[in-house]
C-alpha cells in the first residue's frame, strides 16, 4: 500500500502512482491540517506533486532520496 | 512485485524477441497478436504497467489500439510505447497525439529496450 | 538452433509465401487498397524481424522494398508489373538467404556478406522505381538515421530568467563552464493532458540526476482544493543541468515542443576563449559526426564496382570538406596521400585507417547514445547460454495463435515410430493369452488378457489414426508455388496462360505431398513449354489466345487424385511412334501395333523426350519417366490422356497416407520378406511342369495370359534354389508393373499384416529394390521389397 492513512498523517511509501493522486487529494480535502510523511517514498507521480503543491500539507519527514527531497523542498516549502 | 508489460505485435518472432529481453530484465510479459487480441486481454483483466505495441497489424492496427485502449478505465494513465520503424515519423506523431507515451524504433532489443522502458516507467 | 532464429526462419518463410501471393493478387487487382496495406505490412514485418539479427544484406533489400511498398501504397509510384517483378526478385533473394541461414549448423546466423553485391544491386533496383520521390539515398540503405534527433527540434525562443540564481550558484556554474563542462538551462512545460498519455514529467526530470539549480512552479494559481483537477498538468520545471543539449534533446525526444534547452555558455557570457576543437556548436558537431559516419559506411562496403575510384574520390572530398568546416583543415593534409594509396590498392582500407585515426568508430555510437552515464544494464551482459536456455523454456509461450501449433517434424516422426512399435507390441498379447491357456492352463486369465487386448488394440488404432491426421497437410503446400511459377514461365515464353486451381485444401500425408512437389512442377513446366501454344498459334487454331491450365485435387476414398489439364496442342501419337522408333524404344511391329493411347504412354519410357529443342525450362534430359518413377515411389499411379489439338491431361492417383502399409509376408531362402499388397495382383501355385522356358526366360500361362516368371532369390542375389511344396508346385506372386503382369517365384506366401514402414537407414539405404523395413511382433525385422524397383 503506497498510502497509509493515520488519524492526522498520511504515510507515503514506495512509489505513489498516478492513481494515488485522487485518493491523496480526497484525504487532504477532508483533513485540511493533515500531515504527510514521505520518508519511505521513493517517487511520486507528477499528479501527486500537483496535489501536494496545491494543498501544501505539513511534511513531517522528507524522502531519503536526496534529489527527490531537493525538488520537493523547493516546491513545497514557502 | 515485478511489473507487467503487454507486448502487442503480429510477428511471432518480434514477440518472442521482446518477451525474452523483457523477461530477462525481470518483467512479467503478456502478449497479443493484434489490437483485437490486446483489447480482449485488457478487458479480460490483464492490467499491464506498460504496453508495447506494433503499429502495422492486421485486424486492429496499433493506432486504433492505442485510441481504444485509452478509453478503458484502467488504461487512462498507462504508458504506451509504439514500436515503429525509422521511416514512420507520421505514424509516431499520430500515435503520440492519440495517447502514446513515446515510441521505439525497431529493431529494438536488450539494453536499449530496457533503458527506454525505465525512462517512461517509474520504479521499473 | 537458437529458438529465436528458428522462429524467425519459420515466420520468414510464411511471410515470403504470403508476400508472393499478395503480389500476384495485386497484379489482378492493383487498386485493392486492403491488399496493398497487407503487402506493406508483410514486408514491414519481415524487415523488422531481420533487424533482430546481424543480417545487413537482407535488411538492406527489405528496407528498400518497404520504402517502395510504402510509396506504392500512398500512390506515389504506380503498382505495375515492373514493380512486382522487382519485389518478387527481392523476395527470392531473401528466400535464398533464409535457406542459407537455415542450413548453417551454428546457433548464430552465418555471415551473408558474400551476397553484399547482390543486396546493393537489388536495393538500388528497388529504389530506382522510387525516382524523385526517394528519400536521399543513404550510402547504406539500412542505417537508421535518428531523424528526430537534430538539435533544431527543441524550442529555443523562450529565454530563462537567471536573475534568481544565487551568486554562489553563478560562480559555481562559471567555474564549471571554464573547465569545459557542458551545461544547459532547461525549461519544461508538460502539456495539460500529458498524464493521459502515460507521461510522468516529474519522473523525466528526476532522471536527469541532481541539477545544479532547479525551480518548480505552477503555471497558474492553484484553485481551492475541492476544485483541483489533479490530472490536468499545470507544472513548470526549470533546471540547470550538466549535460549536452544533444543529450537533453534525446531525453525529451517524445515531447520536443514542450521543452526549451539552452546551452549555458551563451547565457553566462563567459569571456574565456575556448579551444578550437570545442568551439563548434552542437549542431555543427552533429552534422560533422553524421558526415563522417556516412563516409565510414561507404568505405565499409565490401563490393568493388567499376566506379570504385569515383567512390573513393567522393569520400575523400566529403571528408576534406567536413574537416575544414570544423576548423580542422590542418588534418586534411594527410588525407591526400591516403586517397592516393587507396586508389592504387583499389581498396578503401587506407582511407578507413585515416578516418579511424581521427575518429575511432565507437565514438559515433556513443555520441548518439541516450544516456552514456547511466549504469550498465546487467540484462545486456547475460551469458549467451543462459539466454538460450531461457528462450527454450519459454518457446511455447510465444505462439500468438494458440489454436495452431508448429511442431518440429522430428517430433511427429518420433510419435509415428512409437505408435509403430506400439502396434507391434500389442500383438504379443494374443500370444500371451494363448500361453496362459495352453501352457499354464489358466483360462480365466487368458480371457482377461484378451479383453484387455481388445481395449489396447482400439486405443492403439485410434492413436495411429490421430497421428496420421497430424501428418496430413493440404496440397496447397505444393500448389501455392504455381501462380508464381506459371506467371514467370509464361512471361518468359511469351505465352498467355490462365491458371485455375481447385481443391487446394485436399489433404494427404506429408511424405506424399512432399514427394509430389518436384513431379508436379515438372508436369506444369511441360504443359507450359510443350502443351500450350503461342497466342498467335492458338488464334490460328480458333482457340482463345489465352491458354488454360487447370490444376485440381480431390479425395476419392483412400486416394488423392490430382489432375493437371491444359487446352494446348495435345500429343500427336504418330509423332510419338516415330520418335520412339527412331530412338530404338520400339521395333517396327510395335510401330504398327501400338494403339494411340499406348503410343502416348511411351512418353513415360526412359530416355524419351519429344522436345524439338532443349529449353531451359523442361529440357535437360529429365523426362516423364522421372516423373512416373517419383510418383511410383510413393505408390502412386499416373494416367496420361491427350486429344490432339484439344489438350492434355495428366491424372495422378496417390494414397492418402503411406504411414501404414498392408504387406504380404513371403518366404524365400529361409528368410521372411514383405511385399506391399497394393502391388500384388494375386498369388498362385504353379506346378514345375507348367513352367516353360522361352528365349531363356521362364514363363507360364495364367488364365490364358503369358506371364514371365522370375526367381526372387535371383533378384535378391540370394544363393539358393526356390523350394517347391510337396506337390512340386512353386508359390508365385503375381505383380502388376505398368499394365504388365510378372510372376515372382518365392518359397511360400504367408499371411498379410499391417505394418508401419520405415525407410532403410544407413548403408542399407543405398540398396535398390527395398521399400523399407518394419518391426514384427516377435521383435524381428521384416525387409519389405518394392517389386517395381526390383525388376
Amino acid at each position: 500500500m503506497a498510502l497509509e492513512f493515520k488519524k492526522t498523517t498520511v504515510i507515503a511509501s514506495d512509489l505513489l502512482g498516478v492513481e494515488d493522486a485522487e485518493i491523496l487529494l480526497e484525504w487532504l480535502i477532508k483533513h485540511p491540517r493533515g500531515r504527510i510523511n514521505l520518508s519511505a517514498c521513493t517517487h511520486l507521480h507528477a499528479a501527486n506533486l500537483q496535489v501536494l503543491m496545491a494543498a501544501k500539507p505539513k511534511v513531517s519527514a522528507w524522502p531519503r532520496d536526496g534529489v527527490l527531497a531537493d525538488w520537493l523542498r523547493a516546491a513545497l516549502t514557502p | 512485485m515485478s511489473k507487467v508489460i503487454l507486448v502487442v505485435d503480429d510477428s511471432a518472432t518480434m514477440v518472442m524477441s521482446l518477451k525474452a529481453s523483457l523477461e530477462m530484465a525481470g518483467f512479467k510479459v503478456e502478449t497479443a497478436g493484434d489490437g483485437v487480441q490486446a483489447m480482449t486481454k485488457l478487458k479480460g483483466g490483464v492490467k499491464p504497467d506498460l504496453i508495447l505495441t506494433d503499429i502495422n497489424m492486421p485486424n486492429m492496427n496499433g493506432i486504433d489500439f492505442i485510441r481504444n485502449a485509452r478509453t478503458l478505465p484502467g488504461m487512462r494513465f498507462t504508458p504506451i510505447l509504439a514500436l515503429t520503424t525509422e521511416s514512420q515519423q507520421a505514424k509516431r506523431d499520430e500515435a503520440k497525439k492519440l495517447g502514446a507515451t513515446g515510441w521505439l524504433v525497431k529493431p529494438v532489443g536488450g539494453a536499449d529496450l530496457i533503458k527506454v522502458i525505465k525512462q517512461v516507467l517509474p520504479g521499473a | 538452433m537458437n529458438p529465436l532464429l528458428d522462429q524467425f526462419l519459420t515466420e520468414g518463410r510464411d511471410v515470403l509465401q504470403s508476400i508472393g501471393e499478395r503480389l500476384l493478387q495485386l497484379e489482378d487487382s492493383p487498386n485493392d487498397a486492403a491488399l496493398m496495406d497487407e503487402l506493406f505490412r508483410l514486408v514491414h514485418t519481415l524487415k523488422g524481424n531481420s533487424g533482430l539479427f546481424d543480417l545487413p544484406e537482407m535488411t538492406r533489400v527489405l528496407h528498400a522494398a518497404e520504402d517502395l511498398m510504402d510509396a506504392a501504397r500512398d500512390g506515389r509510384v504506380p503498382f505495375d508489373r515492373a514493380l512486382a517483378d522487382r519485389l518478387l526478385e527481392a523476395m527470392d533473394f531473401v528466400a535464398t538467404l533464409i535457406d542459407e541461414i537455415a542450413e548453417a549448423p551454428d546457433d548464430t546466423p552465418p555471415s551473408t556478406a558474400r551476397h553484399a553485391g547482390d543486396a546493393v544491386r537489388l536495393g538500388e533496383a528497388l529504389r530506382s522505381l522510387l525516382q524523385d520521390d526517394s528519400p536521399p539515398l543513404d550510402a547504406d540503405g539500412t542505417q537508421e538515421i535518428p531523424q528526430d534527433a537534430p538539435p533544431a527540434l527543441y524550442r529555443t525562443d523562450a529565454g530563462p530568467d537567471l536573475s534568481a540564481l544565487p551568486e554562489q550558484t553563478r560562480q559555481d556554474l562559471r567555474q564549471r563552464l571554464d573547465a569545459g563542462e557542458s551545461l544547459c538551462w532547461l525549461g519544461y512545460e508538460p502539456e495539460e493532458e500529458c498524464f493521459f498519455k502515460g507521461e510522468d514529467p516529474f519522473h523525466q526530470m528526476l532522471q536527469l540526476g541532481a541539477p545544479l539549480w532547479h525551480r518548480l512552479e505552477a503555471r497558474e494559481d492553484w484553485p481551492a482544493l475541492a476544485e483541483l483537477d489533479a490530472y490536468r498538468c499545470v507544472l513548470r520545471f526549470e533546471a540547470i543541468v550538466s549535460a549536452s543539449p544533444e543529450r537533453l534533446a534525446e531525453h525529451f525526444r517524445y515531447v520536443p515542443d514542450q521543452v526549451d534547452i539552452l546551452p549555458l555558455s551563451a547565457l553566462m557570457q563567459t569571456d574565456t576563449p575556448q579551444a578550437s576543437a570545442t568551439a563548434i556548436g552542437p549542431e555543427a558537431a552533429w552534422s560533422f559526426d553524421r558526415v563522417l559516419a556516412a563516409q565510414r559506411e561507404i568505405l565499409a562496403l565490401s563490393d568493388t564496382p567499376p566506379w570504385l575510384d569515383g567512390r573513393l574520390r567522393a569520400v575523400a572530398a566529403s571528408l576534406s570538406a567536413a574537416f575544414i568546416s570544423v576548423d580542422r583543415a590542418i588534418e586534411v593534409e594527410t588525407l591526400e596521400p591516403a586517397l592516393a594509396s587507396a586508389l592504387a590498392a583499389r581498396s578503401p582500407a587506407p582511407l578507413l585507417a585515416w578516418l579511424d585515426a581521427r575518429q575511432p568508430p565507437t565514438e559515433i555510437g556513443e555520441a548518439a547514445d541516450i544516456d552514456a552515464g547511466a549504469p550498465t544494464d546487467s540484462s545486456g551482459a547475460k551469458a549467451p547460454e543462459a539466454e538460450a536456455v531461457r528462450f527454450g523454456r519459454r518457446a511455447e509461450d510465444h505462439l500468438t495463435n494458440p489454436r495452431t501449433l508448429k511442431v518440429d517434424q522430428a517430433k511427429i516422426d518420433r510419435l509415428m515410430n512409437l505408435i509403430g512399435e506400439m502396434v507391434v507390441a500389442k500383438n504379443a498379447l494374443p500370444y500371451l493369452a494363448g500361453r496362459a491357456e495352453d501352457v499354464f492352463g489358466v483360462r480365466e486369465l487368458a480371457r482377461e488378457i484378451k479383453t484387455q487386448y481388445a481395449v489396447i488394440n482400439r486405443i492403439a488404432e485410434e492413436m495411429q489414426d490421430a497421428i496420421m491426421q497430424v501428418r496430413m497437410m493440404p496440397v496447397s503446400f505444393v500448389f501455392q508455388r504455381f501462380p508464381r511459377l506459371v506467371r514467370d514461365i509464361a512471361h518468359k515464353l511469351g505465352k498467355e496462360v490462365r491458371l485455375v486451381m481447385e481443391g487446394e485444401s485436399t489433404e494427404a500425408d506429408k511424405n506424399i505431398i512432399e514427394a509430389l512437389a518436384d513431379p508436379l512442377v515438372h508436369i506444369v513446366r511441360n504443359s507450359l513449354d510443350h502443351g500450350l501454344e503461342m497466342p498467335e498459334e492458338r488464334r490460328a487454331a480458333g482457340k482463345p489466345s489465352e491458354g488454360r491450365l487447370n490444376i485440381s485435387a480431390r479425395q476419392e476414398s483412400d486416394r488423392v487424385l490430382i489432375e493437371i489439364a491444359d487446352d494446348g496442342r495435345g500429343i500427336d501419337p504418330n509423332r510419338i511412334r516415330r520418335k520412339a522408333y527412331e530412338r530404338g524404344l520400339i521395333d517396327e511391329t510395335a510401330l504398327e501395333r501400338l494403339s494411340d493411347q499406348e503410343a502416348i504412354n511411351l512418353v513415360f519410357a526412359a530416355g524419351f523426350s519429344t522436345a524439338e529443342q532443349v529449353t531451359d525450362l523442361s529440357g535437360r534430359g529429365v523426362g516423364m519417366d522421372v516423373v512416373r518413377n517419383a510418383i511410383a515411389r510413393v505408390n502412386g499411379a499416373i494416367d496420361l490422356r491427350s486429344q490432339l489439338g484439344q489438350g492434355t491431361s495428366l491424372r495422378l492417383s496417390l494414397p492418402l497416407s503411406m504411414a501404414v502399409t498392408n504387406v504380404m509376408i513371403i518366404e524365400s531362402a529361409k528368410q521372411r520378406f514383405g511385399v506391399p499388397m497394393d502391388s500384388v495382383a494375386e498369388t498362385v501355385r504353379v506346378a514345375r511342369h507348367d513352367i516353360r522356358t522361352i528365349k531363356h526366360r521362364r514363363t507360364t500361362v495364367l488364365r490364358g495370359r503369358l506371364v514371365p516368371l522370375l526367381s526372387l532369390n535371383e533378384l535378391l542375389a540370394l544363393n539358393a534354389e526356390q523350394i517347391p511344396n510337396d506337390d512340386d508346385e512353386f508359390a508365385v506372386l503375381v505383380v502388376r508393373v505398368d499394365q504388365e503382369y510378372l510372376g515372382i517365384i518365392v518359397d511360400d506366401c504367408r499371411e498379410t499384416i499391417d505394418i508401419i514402414l520405415k525407410p532403410l537407414a544407413g548403408f542399407l539405404g543405398g540398396l535398390n529394390g527395398y521399400a523399407g523395413s518394419a518391426l514384427l511382433g516377435d521383435g524381428s525385422v521384416l525387409l519389405v521389397f518394392n517389386p517395381r524397383e526390383l525388376l
